[in-house]
């Protein structure tokens, strides 16, 4: 599964958040993840992520996609953390 | 899953429940660890037991590799798919001359077919310059589809029971040998196809894994004949060399083998498969022979691949390398391009015949443990990886 991940998280919360989505998805944007998973490891990570947020409060949006084939990816300005696996 | 490649000198530590790397020049970068398939080391990084504990809870083996990119060992963290019944099999389908025997065959006519491939795809790409021989976006799934006629060929001569099976051990190479060697000095593509095929229809008579190996030796040999055929004039490459390897060419060679053989110990490590016990390569005391055993299949398709396509395309040129010392040595620059075409490789896809979903390659080696598995628990027999597209 190809995700792309937003949240608008209670400032209190807002680095939680942040440090648990860091184990799944590389991080593009503030607030912005992007990346590969699979359905399993979709599933615990929203899991994961449902102990943390309060459900009244914050707010994640996630578009799912079967595959990155299907997006495509444009950016205008500066690409502020680009992603690659090697260091 | 992806690898990630450490080429940085610094850091690997564990923090937040994620992995971090610390580069020298202080930059701090997340890496998300439940995407990591496994970690590759070639920069001076410092690590801790907290890290190897909490790979080990990840199960991520990492891979170190030394100063001139040779492959130093592996941090292969505690086996977590257990079968003693798998274990047993396997054992005894090594201590059995027959059982063995079978495996053996079978793995080689595998890799004599991943040979065969290349050499028939450069056959029949051979008019034009060197560069015209790959074609534009060939990683991705647009390779040319096969020529059914050679495939037919070479899977009958692979396949075919009828071979004269008096043959027997080395010693008997010798006058086949001379009938096989050419006189010519640079033989043609096709010259080359036809010994390489006429060898590998002798797997099938060897009687002795020895021989096995050996024939797929003499294969490869012929197949680096073929070579120079396929690369740009300008790259000498008269025969492999190695520890240290002399020229560019065997360069690239040394340093993606051994990528593809931790590649392949990283997908028995998620099988329970146990590593150390192999058929075609005899089970040593310091190597994890099963992965050099599934890597000989898969060599042709994934790193000699991708060294024509870096070569023939010019991405590749002297100044990644470095000749100051003795031997040849890929540069940092050098490294980071290799790799990155060694993963690109590794992520194409294909639509897989038998599955009838798409798989990458490197699904295609844990595939090929399954197999394994399959014939070592008398499911189904063995019958090695052969590429059809």
């Amino acid at each position: 599964m190809y995700i792309i991940l937003v949240y608008d998280i209670g400032e209190e919360r807002v680095h939680k958040v942040c440090k648990y989505m860091r184990r799944y998805l590389p991080r593009i944007q503030n607030s912005v993840f992007e990346g590969e998973l699979s359905d399993s490891k979709l599933a615990k990570m929203k899991a994961g992520l449902e102990k943390i947020i309060v459900s009244g409060r914050d707010s994640v949006l996630l578009w799912v996609m079967r595959d990155d084939h299907f997006v495509d990816r444009q950016i205008m300005g500066v690409e502020k953390l680009p992603v690659d696996n090697f260091f | 899953m992806k690898n990630y490649y450490v080429l940085s000198n610094g850091r690997v530590r564990r923090e937040s429940n994620t992995l971090y790397i610390e580069t020298a020049d202080g930059a701090k970068k997340p890496l998300p660890v439940e995407d990591v398939e496994s970690l590759y080391v070639y920069g001076e990084v410092d690590i801790n037991t907290k890290l190897l504990n909490f790979l080990s809870q990840k199960r991520i083996p990492l891979h170190v590799f030394n100063y001139h990119g040779f492959y130093s060992g592996s941090y292969y963290p505690r086996e977590y798919l257990h079968s003693g019944y798998l274990l047993v099999q396997q054992v005894q389908h090594y201590q059995d001359a027959e059982k063995r025997l079978a495996l053996a065959r079978e793995i080689v006519r595998g890799s004599a077919h991943s040979l065969l491939r290349n050499i028939a795809y450069y056959d029949r790409r051979r008019p034009g310059t060197a560069a015209e021989r790959e074609p534009e976006g060939e990683i991705g799934n647009a390779e040319l589809p096969g020529d059914p006629e050679t495939e037919a060929a070479v899977d009958a001569a692979l396949d075919d029971p009828s071979v004269d099976t008096n043959f027997q051990a080395d010693d008997d190479l010798d006058p086949l040998e001379s009938s096989l060697t050419l006189n010519d000095d640079a033989p043609s593509l096709g010259q080359i196809r036809a010994t390489v095929t006429a060898l590998a229809a002798l797997i099938g008579a060897q009687t002795h894994v020895n021989a096995v190996r050996g024939v797929e030796g003499k294969m490869r040999e012929r197949y680096y004949q073929a070579w120079r055929h396929i690369l740009s004039s300008e790259w000498l490459f008269e025969r492999r060399v190695r520890r240290p390897p002399d020229n560019e060419v065997n360069a690239l060679i040394s340093f993606g083998n051994s990528v593809l053989y931790t590649t392949c110990l990283g997908e028995i490590y998620r099988t329970q498969l146990t590593p150390t016990i192999s058929y075609v390569h005899e089970p040593g005391a310091r190597r994890f022979s099963l992965a050099l055993d599934l890597s000989e299949m898969f060599k042709p398709l994934i790193v000699d691949r991708a060294i024509f396509r870096l070569i023939n395309t010019g991405q590749l040129d002297a100044s990644h390398f470095d000749k100051s010392m003795d031997g040849c040595f890929l540069t940092d620059a050098g490294k980071r391009l290799f790799l990155r075409s060694l993963e690109d490789r590794l992520a194409t896809i294909i639509k897989h015949r038998r599955l009838g979903r798409h798989v990458t390659y490197r699904h295609l080696i844990r595939l090929e443990c399954y197999k394994l598995v399959r014939h070592l628990t008398d499911v189904e027999p063995y019958r090695a990886f052969r590429a059809w597209w």
